[in-house]
């Protein structure tokens, strides 16, 4: 750094740099406003059943920047080979959930108090009724949830013979 | 005709300060941190001034010198005192430019400690903020546009006081050279 031609050089480098970062942070925001401002549905990453309390426990990530709000619940309960308990349907469960943005949350499916507990096998088709706050319509998310993991292996099986 | 242009001048800078008010508010509500960083540029520039002038009109001064071009004392020497007076008090003509120039260097000392202060303490903020030391979602990105604003007075400020060391330094040697041969003479 003997000569100032050198550090005009060093100064205007930095300068540079600076911009970009300037330019980058300003971007960076704008893009994160954007992408803040689209509310994207849910996914549901995980359901678990509970035994005792004889309610299946969904994992919903909410991928979006906007919170959702689960208002509904519906599901189908078709019965196993192991199941001696007849189908039945419960619709319209009115819930409050919010899907708070970029996290998951926990949700709460009650099975019809009384019947037996889920063997392997029985399947739940669960319906979630979800609005956002930019518009009043109403969006539904379906899961099919299968007790078990080693009957659709089984089930595999059988299909192969 | 003093009191009419009074008016005037007083209305027009209401004006002024109402629609500067609204402008300023619409684009709080629409884009933050677009004026945090307008604050912070503006806020730091107005504390740099003084450094940013004074080391460019050091460095000017001192690459004359050290070119052997003539430059005036009185209008150097008028920089380190409140009052023209104070320099006949002082003595000040008498001293070589160079001399003068390092005084006025010197006389800069506590702004550029007072000013890379208060430059640390906003950096300091930013970071904690960006590392997620502190975190706020609404206050992380005004201080890091602040920071970000107040960077560039302190970006000139650093590379004219480069600069201007760089110019003294040459014309301190200079008027050293010039002292050496006048004794040699004698």
């Amino acid at each position: 750094m003997r000569k100032p031609a050198s550090l005009l050089v060093l100064i205007s480098f930095i300068m540079l740099f600076l911009g970009w970062v300037i330019g980058t942070f300003f971007t960076q925001r704008t893009v994160a406003k954007v992408v803040a401002s689209i509310p994207a549905s849910p996914i549901v990453v995980n359901a678990k059943y509970d035994r005792e309390k004889h309610a299946i426990y969904y994992s919903m990530l909410n991928p979006g920047g906007m919170p959702l709000t689960v208002v509904e619940e519906s599901f189908v309960f078709t019965p196993g080979k192991n199941s001696k308990e007849k189908g039945y349907i419960l619709s319209h469960i009115p819930v409050h959930v919010v899907l708070l943005p970029g996290a998951i949350t926990q949700v709460e499916l009650k099975l019809k108090a009384g019947t037996q507990k889920l063997q392997v096998g029985d399947a739940v088709l669960a319906t979630f009724t979800y609005t956002h706050p930019l518009s009043k319509d109403i969006y539904t998310l379906v899961h099919p949830f299968t007790m078990g993991v080693k009957q659709t292996k089984a089930k595999k099986e059988e299909g192969g013979k | 005709m003093k009191k009419i242009v009074w008016w005037i001048t007083l209305i027009l800078f209401t004006l002024i300060v109402i629609l500067g008010t609204f402008f300023l508010s619409t684009l709080v509500a629409a884009n933050p941190e677009a004026v945090a960083f307008l604050l912070g540029f503006l806020g730091f520039w107005l504390f740099a001034n003084r450094l940013i002038f004074a080391f460019s009109q050091i460095a000017n001064a001192a690459s004359s010198v050290a070119s052997g071009e003539v430059v005036e004392k009185e209008e150097i020497a008028k920089n380190l005192v409140k009052r023209e007076e104070e320099v006949k008090l002082r003595n000040l003509t008498e001293l070589s430019v160079a001399a003068l120039l390092s005084m006025w260097r010197g006389a800069l000392e506590p702004f550029k400690y007072a000013y890379y202060l208060a430059f640390f303490l906003l950096l300091l903020f930013s970071v904690l903020f960006e590392l997620n030391i502190i975190s706020s979602l609404v206050f992380g990105p005004i201080v890091e546009a602040l920071t970000l604003g107040a960077a560039i007075p302190t970006l000139l400020v650093w590379g004219l006081e480069l600069l201007s060391d760089y110019y003294l330094s040459k014309a301190v040697i200079e008027s050293l050279k010039e002292i050496s041969e006048e004794q040699e003479k004698k």
